[in-house]
């Protein structure tokens, strides 16, 4: 029965597979929505110095110590979200092999991992003005060079909570919750309007 | 508005946070051995100063741990922003 369930992205409503392919620019700022990945939630560490350890053993790459940071490797992407918690992000599928030898590895510390990927998507921005445009009804300063990539933020975007990374070339990478999906992205297009927001596949 | 400093995440502004109430206010070790007065001052009885005031604030919108921060109620000036367990740099007026 596992295989013939269908994953819907929570944006699937706004039939975003029909708008066609568009190149970022000075007069338009693209947004792609990046379904499916795998995100999961780490969480333990504190006072445990082997859990570090074990969990660069496992993935074969360190989290993150300093707050609000990234450390990328190769197609995976590790936030800090806190100073017990992170956020690991993998290819699609790629989220319960690693959970379950996560697991094993944890399983005489304190701690959690929570596969956490049906609860949120990932949405990219790019084009010149994306930052102006986040900027609009978030209270980040987001104009400052120090937010830049290997940097990320859990902030506030208009009434719905957002974790921002920086990408290069003035794209943005935002994680929102499935339930504020469909806000985010309406509360972008609308207030991308004057950027020239369009869609993207 | 208030800018308040999370001591992970640093300057962020007040709509990212949640306040909290007074801080510091210990639960009785043994509610059975209070009565219902001393209950009910631990439950509903604050402080509410004029001047320094200890407080919690939970960082809802960014990493969500809670913290405790020293504000003056007059001049809503921030004078000490501490994490949980600890104790601010200096007493209070």
């Amino acid at each position: 029965m596992r295989d013939t369930v269908r994953k819907e992205s929570p944006l699937i409503r706004l039939r975003l597979d029909a708008s066609g392919a568009a190149t970022p620019g000075d007069s338009i700022l693209v947004a792609q929505e990046r379904p499916f990945l795998g995100h999961l939630n780490i969480r333990g560490g504190r006072g445990d110095a082997r859990f570090a350890a074990t969990i660069a053993r496992v993935l074969g790459m360190a989290l993150p110590i300093a707050p609000n940071t990234v450390v990328c490797d190769r197609d995976r992407v590790a936030y800090w979200l806190g100073p017990d918690e992170w956020l690991l992000v993998t290819p699609a599928g790629g989220d319960t092999v690693i959970a379950d030898s996560l697991r094993e590895a944890l399983r005489d510390a304190f701690s959690a991992v929570t596969e956490v990927g049906s609860g949120q998507t990932v949405i990219v921005l790019q084009g010149r003005y994306v930052r102006e445009l986040l900027s609009k009804e978030c209270p980040l300063d987001l104009l400052s060079p120090s937010f830049g990539p290997s940097a990320c933020a859990q902030t506030r975007l208009a009434k719905a909570s957002v974790l921002l990374r920086p990408l290069e070339a003035d794209g943005m990478e935002l994680i929102v919750r499935r339930s504020f999906a469909e806000y985010v992205w309406a509360w972008l297009s609308d207030a991308g309007a004057e950027y020239g927001f369009r869609a993207g596949t | 508005m208030l800018m308040i400093a999370c001591p992970w995440c640093g300057p962020r502004e007040q709509t990212e946070f949640a306040y909290g109430g007074e801080a510091h206010i210990a639960r009785p070790a043994d509610p059975d051995a209070v009565d219902d007065a001393q209950w009910a001052d631990y439950l509903f009885m604050r402080t509410n100063p004029k001047g320094c005031h200890r407080e919690q604030w939970n960082h809802a919108f960014g990493c969500r741990r809670w913290f405790n921060v020293e504000r003056d109620t007059l001049s809503y000036r921030i004078t000490s922003v501490y994490k949980p367990g600890e104790r601010p740099a200096e007493p209070a007026a």
